[in-house]
């Protein structure tokens, strides 16, 4: 339950609780800086008191001395304050004109104890006003007497009652004003950032599918709050940049997936529609085939991707000698293993591996003349398997984009012959998620050369 | 009646063709798009079926090379694109129309038959008179080359006057077909077209007195 006021606190708004929080402090402060000014004031104007009482003692005390005590006493050179000589039995001995020169200030038992200080006291023989007053021992008429001066301290309580006066009525006024302000101009200082939470608030789906990325309105202050605006503007662009890849890589899948499925649909309806033989329909069947096969192949390279791009990619992570990946038999038609080098092992799934070697080799193959030749090599750290080709290669400037996923850079080939451009893509993945990489560079045959490279595990 | 199938699916090309000559059609098919230029060029085609996605030349540029040449063969697009520019694209490109893959082949054999019935009249995207240019896909205006800033409703003024530079059109044709509400005082024509020749110049537009206005493009 200790724990309630300060959540029920910390749900209330930045606004409240700042402004609360400045107050308090102000209060607080202004309290405590009046009362150490009060403290010092009382301090020092006692301390003056104190001097004049004492230089008003001793001057009673040299006059008891030598024996020559006027009566009444010197008034003391403040003009205010009063003195007494008392003897032994406390009696009075002399007086200022300002005080009784019977009434004794302090009764005997407080003038032994007191002797040699300064103190504040009330004496019925002066009247209400709180004084100051020292006591010092004297001789009197060759016996052991007092002297005792007092000062009043007026001025200090009328002063003290004064600052009081400012505590009590001056200091709620002042702090509820600056409590006023403090919630106005927090208030003009957090009205941006509600106008920047609403902009922002209002920023939908659909505004991501503009060509130009949705923007809030960046405040004009130099302050946090601009550098805030701009930052968010950032994270807008980014999110419209990778909404916009989202969206052609939706668009392209589309495409991909409705293409096979076209062909195969008006190939069925065309053979109903048009007076077919029955020996004819084994073609329709198998031509048909073709595409629900392509169908499968680019559903299947999608599973993949959103299979890589969620990171889970074949947990069984074993220990696989990389030339066991290229196995003649999985080298199809035109595909020679040169050199299979060193025996190097990489840590890794198999069946995603074989997936990349699988996917560069029908990629050289699509475009080499004759040749395709497969090749390992391994350093220290990592193993590198090349997939060479003779064909037309690829410029330099287009490598990077032709890893890139939906990306044919054979715009000159049919659809027939061209993949979905997705292979590539897929090795690279595959690659990455081994902690390897695809790169393309050129062929000592003249073509392209794609290499999938690995860290390799001893 | 003759068609130009350019598709790059082969077996899809080759089952439009079956269907198409099923349906009294005589067809060519292509599955190039520099190869279909050259078809469409060369030969009178009744109707074109382009696949946009095409090697060498894509169907857009296909589509706008032959509207380029003055070639108003009704070209019909079908792709499997789907996406609401890609279809805008094509038809402001000059297209007449534009059937999603996958399409039902029936449906697809009427917008064929459709396209025959129109012909092959010019139907320019973007109309041209004298030293004007039009074009309403992007809603802008060049006076030989140089770009005019009008607005709404001058542009469709000047757009009803140029697709019908070679005639006399009344104020009264004018308010039907340009303004919204048909009990507009034809005084608002002749506001306009005091518009159109303080941006055009005062010659562009011939009044004819007691029938209306003549487009006059030097």
């Amino acid at each position: 339950m200790t724990s309630s006021p300060i959540r029920w606190w910390r749900s209330r708004s930045l606004r409240l609780r700042v402004t609360a929080a400045a107050t308090l402090v102000l209060a607080v402060g202004l309290a405590v800086g009046i009362a150490v000014l009060s403290a010092l004031f009382v301090r020092s104007r006692v301390a003056d008191v104190d001097r004049s009482i004492r230089v008003e003692a001793a001057t009673v005390t040299a006059l008891a001395a030598s024996d020559s005590l006027p009566q009444p006493l010197p008034a003391p050179a403040s003009g205010l304050g009063f003195a007494q000589v008392l003897d032994a039995t406390g009696a009075v001995v002399a007086a200022t004109a300002s005080t009784s020169n019977v009434l004794p200030m302090l009764p005997l038992s407080r003038v032994t104890t007191k002797a040699g200080h300064a103190f504040t006291a009330h004496s019925s023989a002066v009247g209400p006003a709180s004084l100051r007053i020292v006591v010092v021992p004297a001789t009197v008429s060759g016996a052991r007497g007092y002297v005792v001066a007092a000062a009043p301290l007026t001025d200090v309580t009328t002063t003290l009652n004064a600052l009081g006066h400012v505590l009590v009525i001056a200091l709620p006024i002042l702090v509820l004003a600056a409590a006023a302000a403090t919630w106005v101009a927090i208030g003009a200082a957090l009205h941006p950032v509600d106008r920047l939470r609403a902009e922002a608030d209002a920023v939908e789906a659909r505004d991501f599918a503009g060509a130009d990325p949705p923007r809030l309105e960046v405040p004009s202050s130099g302050d946090e709050l601009r550098r805030l605006a701009m930052t968010l503007n950032r994270m807008l662009a980014r999110l419209h940049g990778s909404s916009a890849q989202q969206r052609s890589f939706i668009a392209d899948a589309a495409h991909e997936l409705r293409s096979p499925v076209a062909s195969v649909r008006t190939q069925l309806e065309v053979a109903l529609e048009v007076p077919t033989q029955p020996h004819e329909w084994p073609a329709v069947v198998r031509s048909a085939l073709h595409d629900v096969e392509r169908l499968g192949r680019v559903a299947d390279d999608l599973l993949l991707l959103a299979r890589l791009d969620s990171g889970a990619v074949g947990p069984p992570r074993e220990r696989i000698d990389v030339a066991t990946l290229v196995a003649p038999s999985q080298l199809g038609d035109r595909a020679v293993l040169v050199d299979t080098g060193p025996h190097a092992c990489v840590i890794g799934d198999a069946k995603s591996l074989h997936r990349v070697i699988e996917n560069l080799i029908a990629n050289a193959s699509r475009y080499a003349q004759s040749r395709v030749a497969v090749c390992i090599e391994a350093n220290d750290t990592h193993v590198a398997l090349h997939v060479d080709d003779d064909g037309p290669g690829i410029p330099v400037a287009d490598r990077e984009r032709a890893l890139e996923r939906w990306v044919r850079l054979d715009a000159d080939r049919s659809r027939d012959r061209g993949g979905a451009g997705l292979g590539l893509a897929i090795a690279r993945d595959i690659a990455r998620a081994h902690a390897g990489d695809v790169v393309l560079t050129e062929s000592p045959l003249g073509g392209l050369r794609a290499t999938l490279r690995l860290p390799r595990a001893g | 009646m003759r068609v130009l199938v350019a598709e790059d699916e082969s077996r899809l090309a080759a089952a439009l063709e079956r269907g198409l000559s099923h349906a009294g059609f005589v067809v060519d098919t292509t599955g190039d798009g520099a190869a279909a230029l050259e078809l469409a060029t060369e030969r009178a085609y009744d109707v074109i079926v382009l696949d946009i996605m095409l090697p060498t030349l894509s169907g857009y540029e296909v589509t706008r090379r032959l509207r380029a040449q003055g070639i108003w063969t009704p070209i019909l697009i079908a792709s499997a694109k789907d996406g609401e520019y890609d279809q805008a694209d094509g038809l402001d490109l000059g297209a007449d129309d534009y059937v999603t893959k996958p399409f039902s082949f029936v449906v697809f054999l009427a917008h064929v038959r459709a396209l025959v019935r129109r012909g092959a009249r010019p139907r320019p995207s973007v109309v041209e008179a004298g030293r004007l240019r039009l074009d309403p896909a992007t809603r802008t205006l060049t006076s030989a080359g140089a770009p005019i800033d009008l607005t709404a409703r001058e542009l469709a003024m000047l757009e009803y006057l140029m697709r019908n530079v070679d005639r006399i059109v009344t104020k009264e044709e004018l308010l039907a077909h340009v303004w919204p509400n048909s009990d507009t005082d034809v005084n608002a024509v002749e506001v306009y077209a005091g518009y159109l020749r303080r941006k055009l110049g005062r010659e562009i537009l011939q009044t004819v007195r007691g029938s209306g206005y003549r487009l006059h493009p030097s």
